[in-house]
Order: C-alpha cells, then structure tokens, then sequence
C-alpha cells in the first residue's frame, strides 16, 4: 500500500478515536463490572445520561459557532422551577411550554449580550450563569418545590419507545435532528461556516451575528427542554440542579472532537462522548464506586482524551486563545491560509 | 502580452473619490476608470490608497466625495452584498475560506442550491463547482477539504467564487504574493480568459513585472493622489517606479562600498526535509546577501532554522567560529544572530505594549538587578535606539499599535540591534511600508553593514534585492541553485533560476 | 472614555462606599470593614495567581477548589505526624506540582487550559476526598489554632498575609523580568518566541504561581474553620476570574496589573456588603454580580474598539 493511502487511512482513524474509546470504555467497564453489560444497566446509562447529554447538544452549536455557554445549568434548574411553579394554575401542558420558553428566553439574552453589545461568549455566559442561578433561587425562595401533581401526571419516567423515556427519546430525536440540520441543510452548513471563518462568512454575504444569536437560542431551548424534563422526573424543581452541570457538558462536547475554536465537529460524536461519561458514571455507580473515585477516573479519561488529542495534532496554537476584537487594521485571520 | 486597443466603453467608473479617516486623507479626488474587456493595473506604496479605493468599489467603505458609476449609472453602494449584486467581485490576498468545508462548499459559501425544504442538493453543488472549475480550467475535485490546500488552490476556489456570480468588475488584490510561478501562470490563463469574455479586470500589484506582462492599461497611486494613468505599452518598469515613488531606484536602495571582512556566518548542511535540504553558504562581515526565490521556496523556512525558531533536521550553523545549537532562539541571540520576522504584527511585535516595551524585550536580563527591571536604565535604552532609528513619534510610551507600519518595523529593528547582534537575517523587511520608511531602513541596513554587520536579506521584491544586495542567493525547491553576484544580477537570471529548479521538479 | 476605563474601576468602588454609607451608618465602622475584608481575604489569594495565568494568556485555571481543599486536608492531616510548618509547606508544595503540572501539559504540550485544569479540578478533589474518607478532618493541632485565630491590631493573620502577597505580586509583576515576560507572552506569543523569551517555561510559571496561592488560600482557610472539607474552595475560580475581570484585566491577556486585581476583589466585597446592608437577598444579590459581570466586559471591548480607531 502506497504511503499516501496508509497516512490517509491513519488519518481517518484518528478521526473517528472517539468510537474506539466509546467501545474501549463499555468494554472495560463490562470487565468490571459484570453486570453493567446487562440490558437493563445499558438502558438506564442512556436514560440517565439524556438530560446531560440535550445540553450538550445545544451547547454543541454554541461551539460551532465558536462561543461557549456557561449557563446551561442555571438554565436547566430555572425552567424546571418554572414548569412546576405553573403546573398547578396552568395545567401541565402550558406549564411545560413555558418551562421550556424560559429557557429560550435565557437562550436569547445570552444572544443580544453576545452580538449586541459584543460581549465576550465566555464572559456573557458566566455573568448570565451566576445572574440565572440568582433568578432561580429569588423564584423558588431558595427551596426545591414539588408540583401539584407528581410528574404532572404524565408517565414521564415510563418507556415511551421501547425502553427510552422520554428524556431519552428527546435526547435522540434532538441529536437526529440536529446532525440532519447541521451536516445536509444550507442553514447548518452556514453556522459551520460561521465558526470556521467568520470573515470568509461575512465576505460571502452571511451575517454571523444571525446564526450566534440562533446557536444560543438552541442552546437554551435544549437546557430548557432538560431542565423540565429532570423536574418532572424527579418530581422536584431545585435551584441547586445543574450547578455543577456546566462543565461535564463542555467536556462531553470537546471529548466528541469539536474544536473550541468552532467551526468543527460532529453532533454523533458529541453524543457519543456523553455516553463515555455517563457509562463511566453508571458503571461506576454499580461497582458502589464512591463518589470521590468516580471523579478520578472521570477526570483521568478527559485528561488522556484530551492530552492524545492535542498529541496527535501537533503543535497548534498555544492552549485557549480568545479571539482578540477586530481593530481599526483588520481582523487577525485566525486559520492557516496561505504559505510563505 | 501588452494593450488590446478592441477593448470596449468604461464599465466602472470612480470620478473625484475623496475619503478622510481619523487624521489621515486616504484618498484625495481620485478618478479611475475600468473598461469591460481590459486588464487595468493599479500600482503604489502602502499607504498610497489602492486598498482604500478598492473598499469603496468593494462597498465596505462609503466615499467622503465622488461618484461610482457602473455602466454609466451612478450608482451608490450600502454594502458590499450591494456591490457584489451590482457585479462587482472581489478576489482577496488572504484567502479566507472556511477551513473545515469542502471545495464545492466553499464556493457556493451561502448561496448552496438547495430543495425546497432547505436541505442542500450535494450532487448539485458538486456538479455546479466542477463546472465552475472546469470553466478555468483547474483541476480540482471540488469535494476536497479545503484545509488541506495550497495557496493557489486556495486562490482558485476563491476565484470560482468570485466568477459564480457572473460579475462585470473582478479586482485581484496582490494575487500573486503566494503562488509558484506555474499557479502564477495559471492564474494570467484564467485573467486572461475573464478579459476574453468581457469582464472589467482590475489588477493591485507591487510586481511591476507582472504588470508589464499581464496588464493593458496602469493606474499609479502615490499619497492618495492619482498621478497618472497610462497605456502599458507607453510606459517601462523604470518609469513606473518614478510614478510610484516620486524618486529613482538608486536613491531609494543607496549603496555604498564596503570593505567585506572575515565569514561571520557560516551555514553547512542545513536540512530539514522536505522543506529544505542541503544548504550551505557564508556571509562575511559588511557583506549583504539577498535571498530571492518563489514564496514558497523554503527561505523563511531556512532563516527560522538559522535563528533557531524551528529545529533543524540536520546541519551546522556557526556564528565567528562558535557554533549555535538547534531549537534555542536565545543561544541564538546570545551568539549575535538577530532576525527581523515576516510578520511583524505577529511575530515582531507585542502590539498591546509600547514602544519602550518592545525595543526592550530581548534585552531585559540585562537592564535588571536581581530580577528587578532597572527602569531608569531601561529609559535611556530605549530613548538611545529611538534616537538611533529616528522612531516616529519619538514617544516611549505610546502602544505600538498605533505607529505606522515603517515606524513599527524600526522597533522591530531596533528590538534585535539592542543585543548588538553579528548577524543580521532580515525576512520581507520593506513589505507593507511606506515609500519614505522604505528608504530609511534600505540606509539603516547599508549602515549596518558598514559596520562590519553581516546581513541576509530575504526579499520577493526583485528591484530591492538586485539593489541592495552585493551578493544573491536563489533558492528554489528548498536548495540553493544559483549564486549570483552583483555585476550579473538580473530579473531574468535570477526568475529563470528560481523557476528551473521548479520545472526540473515538476516534470 | 479612555479615562473611564483606566479609572472606572476605582471610581466603582469610590461609588460603591459612597452609596453604603448612604445606605446605613454601619457601613464606615471597622467592624464592617473587617468584615469585608474577611470574606475577600482568601479570594484575594487565588485572584492574584489568576492574574498571573489570565496575564500570561492561559484564560483560566480551574483547578483552584481542588487545590484548596486539597492543600487544607494535607495540611491539617499531616500536622500531627510532621509538625505545623512543613505540613504547611508540604501543602504549598503540592499546590506548586499541580500548578506545574497543569502549566507543563498547557505549556508545553499545547492542551486546552479550560479542559486540563478542569480535569485536574476533578481528579484532585476526587483524591482529597478519597483520603480524607469523604468526611471532615475535625483536628486542628494548637498550631494551626493559633494560626486560624491570631490576630495582628484586632486584624485577623489572613489580612497582613495577603497583603505581603500583594506586594510581591506586585514587584513580581510589575517590576521584575519576569513580570515583563509574563505580559509579553500573553500579548504576543509568536513575538515573545522570536525575541528569545522562554514561553513555554512562562506559561508554566503562571500556573505554578496560580496553585501556590490556591494551596496558601487553602491551609489559611481549614486554619480559620479549625477543619478540612473538600467543599470549601467550591466557586473560588468564578470568584477569582470575576475579581480579575471586573477589575479591568483583560482576559485576552497581556494586560493588567495588581492594583486592578486588588481593586476588583474588593469591588465584589463591597458590592456584597452593600447588597447585604441594603437587604437585598442573596438571589438578587447574583442577578447584580453577573450583570455586573458583563457590564465590566462589555466596558472593556468597547474600549478596545475606541481605542483602535
């Protein structure tokens, strides 16, 4: 074989690592772990893992476009607050369209203070973090609220198709979705245009503030979707939910290969480096693993995922590099383009 | 090939173009005329305003005074989706593509053909962006990502999507800083097949060259002013040089005779293939080397090597006999190298800091005590090399940002002339710079060398190297193929050999 | 506007003290000042290795809770076997491997800040709370008794503590070559490189510094509560980066000082005095902060823009 054809075929698996370390970590696990490899401990690792794993994919866009979103765990505890404060004047169903129009509307915010005041998204969404969990907590007068009804009577934690709940299901519906749009409709391919090059977007006639803005309105809508989702679940609306969120769902985001820079990724994957973690949690759970240990070996996969990761690409740009404002002498082109 | 005489009525029209920014007239009552048919070359310094004049026909930027008219209707432009409607296409230095996409994806860069529920027809796509490349005749399969193109490829898609609009006007803003010389040609095919077919072609170079070869009619910009437009076949490389700078080619390089001393670098069997291989050459005290080649030959490569910014593969660089190990900028420093980068807003410059702070930063170990910057010392440091290099404004603490680019590129120089170096390598030091500036490093560097400083120079401007250099390295391919000394150096030789190598490689 | 942004700071916090003595009497009592200066104290630690990591380009560190809790529980746990000071230098020390660790990996290997010191945060915590049972080490050695309660003129030890800290941070960054290079190469990477700078050794540094601090912040703080948890150091890095970022240090890097530092720590602990002596609740009392967060940002890119043109 020619090298061309071994380095192209090397490049491709190392493109597609996340799967072998998908696979690598269930397969380990199950060694064990006898009975994670169970039917009914697989399902209930994806069950579990839905409400981390809507998140990500929301937060996934908001990577494309090269922003982040810090507040999705604010976001998720203030809709499932919501969705149980109306459940009894509103009745279930309003109460849960609401829940999740409060989330898109914390969606947006996050979206004017990005594009319209030019805010930095990292910022923006730590000031909305901390100003959300504060709306959440004067909301719920800092206790965890229980609806009327439990689980608004609606079968919430029952398979809706086959054994996925409905979290689950919103969860793989989301991602179909999602991927569809992003890889095979011109809307999508534009928000990936956005994230690789926004001035080569903005030469070509796109307005890159349209699709940031859109990228946060999913990415809230998705914590919202969570949010009421994990209230009806646990039959609790608490402040407290998803503080500790943030971080896991970027993880999970950057595990499944998105570049932070934007511009680059894969939707499947991202829901595939959620599964790695919530396998990993699940796991972990029935071995009776405890709590400290489990963030251990977490924390250990994401340090070699990561480490392999800038490994194997070489020697890039140095670590997280915000992109500096444009100045009066041109924007500092980001990409490689061009030699000399 | 010189002046079409069939080419038809004026497609564009810019009449008394006038535009302020804050303290500085950019453009002063320019008028500028492009016919459909016809390849009108733009030529002037930095600062002359070719990049202004282009933003407005472009629609980035408004005009203070003067109309645009486009086939004899005026016409004003909100924005450039507006000019881009209006048939104007833009063809950029800096390829800004979108890294992650494909080919066929890059061109049709949000206007993909898609279906009625939104979803874009791939084989569509794929189909109209092999038609667009065929049309100019390049080969490339438009499902390529394009992150792993080269730069004329890079170019071409660029150009397909400036010719899928089917525009009136195409303006190629400095096309050729990044190709080799077999995309150059290819691109003169395809400017040439654009002017068959009746689009205006508007041509920014600072290859006078090349504008000699490709163009029928130049425009020359100096200071915002418009100084004269003329019939290529009237004009030769010489006298676009006085339109362009006011001043001959001798008063802008001076030369002045030195009394060349002892090899003070010596570089033996530097390697790093496959970018280069096998470079051997000396430079002695007071001696001034150029190094011509192609962009792409491998000479900024080299020189990075030599100052150690990359590590070398293989080979031996000595500065006076000791030798300088691979991969440590500040052995290097220690050892005299200085190195002048490229890029200067990246690589030579901490723009946020001032002029002080720069001229300081590879001095600090020694304006300090016990790790404690000294700032008096610091002070009469920096004012000395101010003074030396006749900074402007001669203000220690104003930012970088906000000098020129002569001015920033004397900090520049002055950052390496603060270790007192031995050997001085200069990479591109007069690109972007204003004529006057140009002048005053071109005097900086002779003086240098009167010295007894060893100098490299790295330079894709032909006038420049020819004049400045007692001595001419071609590099091609990442091997040196012809030495040229001063008597002999000519455009020719020095092209052919930059571009034999290439042919030799390519058959 | 220039002006504004250079001084607003000090302005805010002129401002701030104006409305808090308006708001109540007790505001210009040293009690209160006291206890602003409490609950700024051991942020004012991890706000200043920020500084230098946020300086020197690297965005963020982390792993600040880990290394809290983790040097408090090493500290206290050790005591008994080793004596008070190497337990505190013991614990200084491994706050310095993390933070030489984390820098290697960013420095020089080029990973993602964010992501490694966030991994580190996991994993370090994760072990201190394996070692320390996933409970409370309750012993405090009369060493650190006195260490936690002592006080200089009525000022409790942390105070004068961070102050000497302050200074050095201040001579370190603004005096030294060091200080010069940090700002170099979080200004300019690239230019720092060809001018001989040790970057990826910087880099390095910034961190190092970032987790002593974190792991001084750490052993003052178990001193103060006479025990070791591993929550306690739970939103330091917010609270820092906030500190930092208020304060007018641009988190683009190679921009800032300590003085912004100092005056941004204390920004956030007036603000929370006066949010507390006006009554507002604790929840609104967030509303205020992140709002306060982006106006502070948006100040700052608004300042680059008018200060390009």
């Amino acid at each position: 074989m020619s090298e061309h054809r071994l380095a192209s075929i090397a490049a491709r698996l190392f493109a597609a690592r996340i799967y072998f370390v998908l696979v690598l970590t269930v397969v380990i696990a199950g060694i064990l772990v006898p009975s994670f490899t169970q039917a009914l401990n697989l399902e209930n690792t994806f069950v579990q893992a839905s409400p981390n794993g809507l998140m990500a994919l929301g937060e996934t866009l908001v990577i494309f476009t090269g922003c982040i979103d810090l507040s999705v765990g604010s976001t998720l505890a203030l809709s499932g607050i919501v969705a149980v404060i109306l459940q009894g004047p509103l009745g279930p169903w309003p109460a849960i369209a609401v829940g999740i129009l409060s989330g898109t509307g914390v969606g947006a915010l996050n979206g004017l203070i990005v594009t319209r005041l030019g805010v930095n998204a990292f910022i923006a969404t730590l000031g909305t973090m901390i100003g959300i969990s504060g709306v959440a907590f004067t909301v719920s007068g800092g206790q965890p609220l229980s609806p009327p009804n439990i689980g608004f009577g609606l079968p919430i934690n029952n398979g809706l198709i086959w054994w996925l709940t409905p979290p689950a299901v919103a969860f793989v519906v989301a991602c179909i979705l999602l991927h569809v749009v992003i890889t095979r409709m011109r809307v999508g391919r534009n928000l990936m245009s956005v994230g690789g090059s926004r001035e080569a977007s903005r030469r070509a006639g796109l307005r890159p503030n349209a699709y940031v803005f859109g990228a946060f309105v999913a990415s809230g809508t998705c914590s919202g979707i969570a949010g009421v989702m994990l209230a009806l679940g646990l039959a609790t609306g608490s402040p407290i939910i998803g503080a500790q969120s943030v971080l896991p769902v970027v993880a999970s985001v950057v595990l499944g290969g998105a570049s932070l820079l934007g511009g680059s990724g894969s939707v499947v994957k991202t829901m595939v480096g959620v599964l790695i973690i919530g396998s990993l949690s699940t796991a972990m759970n029935i071995a009776n693993v405890a709590s400290w240990d489990q963030d251990i070996v977490i924390g250990a996969v994401l340090l070699v995922v990561v480490l392999g990761g800038s490994l194997g690409q070489g020697v890039r740009r140095p670590g997280l590099r915000l992109p500096r404002p444009a100045t009066a002498r041109g924007t500092p082109t980001g990409d490689t383009a061009g030699t000399a | 090939m010189t002046g079409d005489l069939e080419s038809g009525p004026p497609v564009l029209r810019m009449r008394g173009i006038s535009k302020r920014f804050v303290g500085v007239k950019a453009l002063t009552d320019v008028t500028f005329e492009a016919r459909a048919g016809e390849i009108h070359a733009i030529v002037g310094e930095n600062g002359a305003g070719k990049s202004t004049l282009m933003k407005i026909l472009s629609g980035v930027h408004q005009p203070d005074e003067g109309t645009i008219e486009i086939d004899a209707e005026v016409v004003s432009f909100s924005g450039p989706n507006q000019a881009q409607e209006l048939g104007v296409a833009m063809v950029y230095q800096d390829f800004d593509l979108v890294p992650e996409l494909s080919v066929a994806e890059n061109i049709f860069l949000g206007c993909q053909p898609i279906s009625r529920l939104g979803f874009v027809r791939r084989s569509e796509l794929r189909k109209q962006a092999a038609a667009l490349l065929d049309e100019l005749e390049a080969e490339l399969d438009p499902t390529l990502v394009v992150k792993d193109l080269s730069a004329g490829q890079r170019q071409l898609i660029q150009i397909a999507q400036a010719c899928g609009r089917q525009p009136r006007i195409v303006v190629f803003d400095e096309p050729t800083s990044a190709l080799t010389e077999h995309e150059a040609e290819n691109l003169f095919k395809i400017i040439r097949r654009l002017k068959d077919r009746g689009v205006a072609v508007v041509y920014i170079s600072h290859r006078l060259a090349e504008v000699m070869a490709i163009a029928d009619r130049v425009t020359a910009l100096r200071d915002g002013n418009l100084v004269a437009t003329r019939d290529i076949a009237d004009v030769s490389q010489d006298d676009m040089v006085h339109l362009i700078v006011g001043r001959t080619i001798t008063e802008l390089f001076p030369k002045s005779d030195v009394a060349f001393g002892q090899p003070v670098l010596e570089v033996a069997g530097l390697s790093r293939p496959p970018v280069f291989d096998d470079i051997s050459f000396s430079v002695r005290a007071g001696e001034i080397v150029g190094m011509a080649g192609l962009v792409g030959a491998g000479r900024t490569e080299i020189a990075r090597a030599i100052f150690g910014l990359d590590k070398r593969a293989g080979g031996v660089v000595t500065v006076n006999g000791a030798s300088v190990p691979s991969g440590h900028v500040d052995a290097a420093i220690r050892a005299g190298l200085g190195f002048v980068p490229e890029e200067r807003k990246s690589d030579g410059l901490v723009l946020d800091e001032t002029v002080s702070q720069n001229l300081v930063l590879s001095s600090l170990k020694a304006l300090a005590r016990l790790g404690i910057i000294d700032r008096g010392r610091e002070r009469s440091f920096a004012q000395g090399l101010v003074q030396r290099l006749d900074v402007r404004p001669p203000e220690l603490n104003r930012q970088v940002m906000t000098l020129s680019g002569g001015n920033q590129q004397k900090v520049v120089l002055g950052k390496c002339l603060a270790s007192s170096p031995k050997v001085l390598i200069l990479d591109e030091p007069t690109a972007g710079i204003d004529v006057a500036s140009k002048a005053e490093i071109h005097r900086l560097i002779g003086s240098l060398a009167e010295t007894g400083v060893a100098v490299l120079l790295i330079s894709s401007e032909l006038t420049e190297i020819i004049a400045a250099s007692d001595r001419i390295l071609v590099v091609a391919g990442g091997r040196i193929v012809d030495e040229v000394p001063r008597a002999d150096a000519t455009e020719q030789r020095i092209i052919r050999a930059a571009t034999g190598a290439v042919e030799a490689a390519t058959r | 506007m220039l002006l504004l942004g250079r001084y607003g700071i000090y302005v805010g916090l002129v401002l701030l003290c104006i409305v808090g003595t308006a708001l109540s009497g007790a505001f210009l009592t040293s009690t209160n000042f006291l206890n602003i200066g409490l609950s700024v104290g051991y942020v004012g630690f991890v706000a200043i290795g920020m500084a230098f990591v946020v300086i020197g380009g690297s965005l963020i560190d982390l792993s600040i809770p880990g290394v809290i809790a983790g040097a408090g529980i090493i500290a206290l746990a050790t005591e008994p076997t080793i004596g008070a000071v190497p337990a505190i230098l013991l614990a200084l020390l491994v706050g310095a491997l993390v933070g030489l660790l984390n820098g290697a990996a960013i420095g020089y290997l080029k990973a993602n800040p964010v992501l490694v010191t966030y991994a580190a945060q996991i994993i370090i915590l994760g072990i201190a709370q394996a070692a320390a049972g996933a409970g409370f080490i309750y012993s405090r050695g009369p060493a650190f008794n006195w260490l936690g309660n002592a006080t200089i003129w009525g000022v409790p030890l942390v105070l004068p503590i961070l102050a000497i800290c302050l200074l050095g941070a201040y001579v370190a960054l603004s005096r030294s070559t060091f200080g010069r290079r940090v700002f170099a190469t979080g200004g300019g990477y690239q230019a720092s490189r060809v001018a001989g700078l040790p970057v990826r050794r910087i880099v390095m540094m910034t961190f190092v510094i970032s987790g002593t601090l974190a792991a001084l912040a750490g052993v003052l703080m178990s001193a103060a509560l006479g025990s070791a948890q591993q929550e306690i150091g739970i939103g330091y890095e917010f609270n820092a980066i906030t500190a930092v970022a208020i304060g007018g240090t641009s988190l683009f890097g190679g921009e800032g000082s300590i003085g912004r530092v100092l005056a941004g720590v204390l920004l956030v602990g007036v603000l929370n005095n006066v949010m507390i002596l006006a009554g507002v609740s604790i929840d609104s009392q967030g509303i205020v902060k992140g709002a306060i967060i982006v106006g502070a940002v948006a100040l700052d890119v608004v300042l680059r823009r008018v200060r390009a043109r």
